[in-house]
């Protein structure tokens, strides 16, 4: 029997731990370079130097490896898949054959490298969110994201967005779980028959949960507006945003480590 | 003809840093006729034991049985399981969808293979059961009533004809009339040879409704038996988890003062006795 | 302040848009500073719209609403209203709104744009209140029902309000997350903070100063406990269950065995029947 998994992804871990302290808009920028740099890396010494460095990161930011690895398990499928189709579809010197399908000693290297880059995308990503609380992170993206207030860009609006539906992922979760288990309790049948019968068969499921999901907001709605919320004008933070010189040491860092790996890699 | 569960132990995430034991060693018995009361205060593993009623989960050790049919991964089995014992979740209002009344109703029927004739019949005969009008047949469900609306879960779960009906905390969140007015319905399933097995957190509501009860605490039993040997073992010594209801508090009062007032529920009699008590 | 009501509803009438009967019809209640209210009535009676008429959450279409003296009418008292009256609502999922307990307390202070060591303060004040202070930095998906409610108590405490209004706070409860709900009003009510408390259980209103019953809409009865308790056959009408205990020391005092003034509590019962 398959029920929904407590997945990890996208969820914080609370530590106290340097990288948990930096300012959040040290941290996506940081995570928008590795990803940058990332999708440059082409030799596999280079694929090592990463795969050290996010162990390192590990270690830094005190949320074990294991924790990390399970926060990518979701796209572990994508990854295969992407994976798959370089296999597959790269032209150049044929290794293995069968009917239409060939794999080229290219297209193993491809595979390879799409699907760690990919991997490893991810993971970079995971880190930013398991470090950062969804209120950080949107408090970041928003002050990022200001200059373009002016041109009418709803930065407030999209962070506090955004804190709300991380805020509410697991409790849908749970909510999706306990509808599914109740139709099934009921005979709904969701595993069998063609795809026609199967989109069919989970409208007893998507009804109920879109009831539940416009409840909770229209009650939520309220609540934010019994505690005064009035959108981002007049309010002020319990932690605001604070660039210390860590910060600029991380950044500064992150940098170097980055043009160190292509370099690197452009050398070899 | 009945469920039996047998030493029953449940574990989540096995092999994983969140492995928990929900259940171990529990032992259970629900025939036909008859109301089963589980207690037990929220992570005593009663809702992880209903779903197992159901084969909604599968036993990690031990083993759940209906009417001899055990409950395993086989999917002939596992549907004849959930057939023969209906599940009704807390809240059940949050599982409605469909159109129509009618169309909620029939949609278990029609999961289980129910004729269209059949399916009418049934569908007039338990929103009869449950006092819901056949105006309603028509009507959306989201247009109900609270208490319409819990009666229809629960009409559409019995519309597939289950011999065992379990419900997690029906009464929650209904008025006294509500409230009453479902227990009734409840207690006239009974009659009708229908076995229900009734998950609450409230001590009192067991005691008075229920024939035999579990007591559930950690995943483990602490109490299981009649609600007078309940009655008598709360007074003797708390069981963990439970307290007494107010009431059972005053009588175990009344007896260390030295009244010989029995153990009951019911206010009128107790006054009754007490009254005999004082003027003797 | 003191001597002043904190709530003033003069015939008060609220109709939801596009229903044709009104959900409060002409209700006049005035609650004082330091009040333990309880409003009780069965479902549909009007209570949580009376709720969010004193929150201003929603205006009277017919009458006044005063809240400490500012009618919630007039849009300008809005948010001043709302830092007087924090709401507490059944259901403790949907009043959460960030992932760590203390960032959810902090976002009413927030909004009102105080400064950092301020809400600092506050949030640890209230979370030590609601006991929740070991919680600081846990994830709020991973508490408790009853924990939930705890936060969403420390959260409008966060406020800093003279008022707290729950409505059915305790429903979705079980008997742990209530009697710890209970416990933290009782406390909050000795601190002298006023309460009005919404519910259809007679046991969880034990403690009320003053009980207001509400039937389709009006107020059918307001008075005290003694008084309430002394009421016959009204019970059934007004959807509530009556309380074993109180039938049973009804049932005493006909025949002249307890006094009149015998509140139905274990603890008094006892100390007249056992002297």
């Amino acid at each position: 029997m398959k029920f929904l998994n407590h997945l990890t992804l996208g969820q914080y871990i609370p530590a106290d731990s340097p990288v948990h302290r930096l300012d959040p808009r040290c941290k996506i920028l940081s995570v928008v370079l590795l990803l940058a740099g990332i999708f440059m890396v082409k030799h596999p010494v280079a694929f090592v130097a990463w795969g050290i460095f996010l162990l390192f990161l590990s270690r830094f930011s005190r949320i074990p490896f294991r924790v990390v690895i399970q926060g990518a398990r979701p796209v572990i499928i994508l990854v295969l898949f992407t994976a798959g189709i370089h296999l597959f579809l790269t032209r150049g010197v044929i290794l293995w054959e069968w009917g239409i399908l060939s794999v080229t000693r290219e297209g193993v290297g491809m595979a390879f490298r799409m699907g760690l880059r990919l991997f490893f995308l991810v993971l970079f990503a995971g880190f930013l969110t398991l470090t950062t609380s969804p209120m950080e992170l949107s408090d970041g993206l928003e002050r990022l994201f200001r200059p373009f207030q002016r041109f009418g860009f709803p930065a407030h609006e999209m962070a506090m967005m955004m804190t709300i539906a991380l805020r509410f992922i697991p409790t849908l979760f749970d909510e999706t779980d306990r509808i599914l288990r109740a139709q099934l309790a009921r005979g709904a049948d969701l595993d069998h028959g063609g795809l026609l019968r199967r989109m069919k068969a989970f409208i007893p499921v998507l009804v109920p949960l879109f009831v539940i999901v416009f409840q909770r907001a229209e009650d939520l709605a309220q609540a934010m507006e019994a505690r005064c919320y009035r959108g981002g004008t007049g309010r002020s933070r319990m932690n605001p945003l604070r660039w210390k010189r860590a910060d600029t040491f991380a950044m500064a860092g992150t940098l170097v480590i980055v043009a160190v790996f292509v370099l690197m890699d452009l050398g070899a | 003809m009945s469920i039996r569960v047998d030493s029953l132990g449940h574990v989540y995430h096995p092999g994983t840093p969140l492995e928990t034991k929900a259940l171990c060693g529990v032992d259970l018995m629900v025939e036909p006729g008859t109301w089963v009361a589980i207690v037990g205060q929220t992570g005593s593993g009663k809702s992880t034991l209903a779903q197992h009623l159901n084969a909604l989960l599968l036993p990690t050790s031990g083993s759940v049985e209906v009417d001899g049919i055990p409950t395993t991964a086989e999917p002939s089995a596992l549907r004849m399981v959930r057939r023969k014992v209906g599940l009704v979740f807390q809240y059940p209002e949050h599982q409605l969808f469909a159109e129509s009344v009618l169309e909620e109703m029939a949609f278990g029927p029609r999961n289980w293979k129910f004729s269209e004739e059949d399916i009418r019949e049934t569908t007039t005969r338990t929103m009869k059961l449950l006092g819901l009008s056949e105006e309603l047949l028509t009507r959306s469900p989201f247009q109900l009533s609270g208490g319409q609306k819990r009666r229809l879960c629960i009409a559409s779960v019995l519309a597939a004809r289950p011999d065992y009906l379990v419900l997690d905390e029906p009464t929650a969140g209904m008025d006294a009339p509500g409230r009453r007015e479902l227990l009734g319905l409840l207690k006239g399933l009974v009659k009708e040879r229908i076995g229900i097995v009734h998950i609450t957190h409230d001590l009192e509501l067991a005691l008075a409704m229920a024939e035999r009860i579990l007591v559930l605490e950690k995943g483990k039993t602490v109490f299981c038996g009649t609600p007078g040997s309940l009655m008598d073992e709360l007074v003797e010594r708390p069981i963990r988890g439970l307290c007494l209801p107010p009431i059972l508090e005053l009588v175990s009062g009344l007896r260390d003062y030295g009244y010989h007032v029995p153990f009951t529920l019911d206010a009128v009699e107790l006054a009754d006795r007490l009254e005999k008590e004082i003027r003797t | 302040m003191h001597n002043e009501d904190v709530f003033a509803l003069r015939g008060v009438s609220f109709t939801y848009p596009g229903a044709i009967t009104p959900a409060l019809d002409g209700v006049d209640l005035s609650i004082r500073n330091g009040d333990w209210v309880a409003l009780i009535g069965a479902n549909g009676s009007g209570k949580s719209t009376l709720a969010k008429l004193l929150n201003a959450l929603l205006i009277p279409t017919r009458g006044d609403c005063l809240v400490c003296g500012l009618k919630t009418g007039n849009e300008d008292n809005l948010w001043s209203i709302r830092s007087h009256v924090s709401m507490v609502f059944q259901n403790p999922d949907n009043q959460i709104v960030a992932s760590v307990v203390e960032e959810d307390v902090a976002f009413g202070p927030e909004n009102l744009g105080l400064p950092s060591l301020e809400i600092h303060e506050r949030v640890l004040d209230c979370l030590c209140r609601v006991g929740l202070e070991e919680k600081r930095r846990a994830p709020t998906y991973a508490l408790s029902g009853g924990q939930k409610q705890r936060l969403a108590i420390a959260g409008a405490l966060a406020m800093q309000p003279c008022c707290l209004v729950l409505d059915e706070a305790t429903a979705m409860l079980d008997p742990q997350g209530r009697e710890d709900v209970l416990k933290i009003l009782r406390n909050l009510h000795k601190t002298g903070m006023t309460l009005v408390q919404i519910t259809h259980r007679l046991d969880e209103i034990l403690d009320a100063t003053r009980v207001v019953v509400l039937g389709k809409g009006r107020i059918t009865w307001a008075g005290d406990l003694a008084g309430l308790f002394a009421m016959k056959d009204c019970f059934d009408e007004w959807g509530l269950e009556m309380p074993p205990l109180v039938r049973f020391s009804r049932k005493l005092q006909e025949r002249n065995l307890l006094p009149k003034a015998c509140l139905p509590f274990v603890k008094e019962l006892l100390e007249n029947l056992c002297p």
